[in-house]
């Protein structure tokens, strides 16, 4: 599971201003909100919007789950995964680092 | 331990529900028994216990959908998290000789082909899915699991048969044939058949660079220009055309093109081809690596998407809004318990 992975390389981070934001896309709210209790998640969760506000799949146009993107300090997408796979969040987190630095 | 014997127990209840019916039974009594099977799975959490629980129902449901699903956790946990490639090879043999279903054969023989490559292990795909190609057609998704696997072996003779097939079923009819329960709008069903034929034109294109046959290559390319620009929010491609495309580019001496092609999947998607042929393009354009890392910064900027701003609720329903994230850098993670 990447959530978990992303708590790690956010907690290594935090400090240099790196941020996670996980958005739920299907508002399960209580079993979401289960997960991120029993993960320890202190990252920024979210849920999905409805109608008009649907976001994950109206204005990011998500396809399977999960999906990642990295974002850069200018707005701009820099990166982006679908699926997860062990060994993913070491690019990640190289990605992210690349970021921070530059 | 206790856990231990919990698996135990539902090991040896597999094969008694088995002897409750007959063929029809035995398929509804699969999912049930997936389903407890699931539940034991919760209780367990080492790979040597969990992987005997899903061998267990592959033996004893070996013509279920669900065996397909059991076989491939299998296959993961034998072969990759206890390190035994062979085991999970010999595994998923059996389980093959096992099933009489021909659409089950085919499933079970492409994840088995895949695990054997894996292993270093040579397995005849054709056979596969010639054998069910004397049942029945194959349908579009089975065409494109043939071209993946025998694009990872290098049987681009056969990738080229396939991904000709596929090409027929890039019409709104086929498609709408396929998925008779949904009710798709014709920009869906569109946006969808454009994109069977991206897959098609792409691999046929790959196995005519792969077979020699460069400007037949060029021509198959050529003519799904219009394809090229279908990308999903961040702008990597929906299907494997433009890197495809980039490498025949790359091939015929015209870098600048095959870069403008290959960027998108090299920089965003993470792609590690595309990356490769990227940095070859660069050098004979430039003559030397020099000042590649540079190249890939300003390139990434310039054809990266600025994303937008929304709003949506945490959970003590407060407003958070993207634009509090400005000089930030972060991931977003779209996800949910499944």
């Amino acid at each position: 599971m990447e959530l978990p992975r992303l708590q790690t390389i956010w907690e290594k981070h935090r400090e240099q201003g790196f941020e996670v934001i996980a958005v739920e896309s299907n508002r399960e709210t209580v079993r979401a909100a289960q997960f991120i209790e029993e993960a320890k998640l202190g990252f920024t969760c979210l849920e999905n919007g409805e109608g008009d506000s649907e976001s994950v799949e109206g204005v990011f146009q998500v396809m399977g789950y999960p999906t990642s993107f990295i974002v850069d300090r200018d707005g701009r997408i820099t990166y982006y995964h679908l699926g997860f796979n062990e060994g993913d969040e070491e690019v990640i987190e190289e990605e992210v680092l690349s970021l921070l630095e530059g | 331990m206790r856990r231990y014997e919990v698996a135990i127990v539902f090991v040896l209840l597999v094969p008694g529900l088995l002897g409750c019916g007959g063929q029809r039974d035995q398929q509804m009594s699969a999912s049930t028994a997936y389903e407890q099977a699931q539940q034991v799975l919760d209780t367990l959490d080492n790979p040597q216990e969990e992987v005997q629980v899903f061998e267990e129902f592959v033996r004893a449901y070996p013509d279920s959908e669900e065996a397909v699903d059991a076989l491939g956790a299998a296959i993961y946990l034998r072969g990759y998290k206890l390190d035994d490639l062979n085991g999970a090879v010999s595994f998923a043999e059996a389980a093959r000789s096992m099933a009489s279903d021909p659409n089950t054969r085919f499933e079970i023989g492409i994840k088995l082909h895949e695990v054997a490559l894996e292993a270093g292990k040579v397995i005849d795909l054709r056979m596969i899915a010639d054998e069910l190609a004397a049942e029945r057609p194959l349908n579009f998704v089975e065409h494109l699991s043939v071209v993946d696997e025998a694009e990872k072996s290098g049987e681009w003779e056969l990738v080229l048969e396939h991904a000709t097939s596929m090409g027929r079923f890039a019409t709104a009819e086929t498609f709408r044939n396929d998925y008779p329960d949904d009710d798709f709008s014709d920009e869906r069903v569109d946006f969808s058949v454009q994109r069977r034929r991206g897959w098609a034109s792409a691999y046929e294109g790959a196995a005519l660079i792969h077979l020699d046959r460069l400007d037949e290559a060029s021509v198959v390319f050529e003519e799904a220009a219009d394809l090229s620009a279908l990308s999903n929010y961040v702008g990597v491609p929906e299907t494997p055309l433009n890197r495809y495309w980039g490498q025949a580019e790359l091939l015929q001496g015209r870098p600048a093109r095959a870069a403008e092609l290959l960027a998108p999947d090299a920089l965003i998607g993470g792609n590690e081809s595309a990356f490769d042929d990227l940095k070859a393009a660069y050098e004979l354009i430039n003559g030397s690596e020099e000042g590649f890392e540079s190249y890939l910064l300003t390139t990434r900027q310039r054809i990266a998407t600025v994303i937008e701003d929304v709003t949506l609720g945490n959970y003590s329903g407060d407003p958070v809004s993207l634009a509090s994230m400005a000089g930030k850098v972060y991931v977003m993670a779209f996800w949910n318990p499944g």
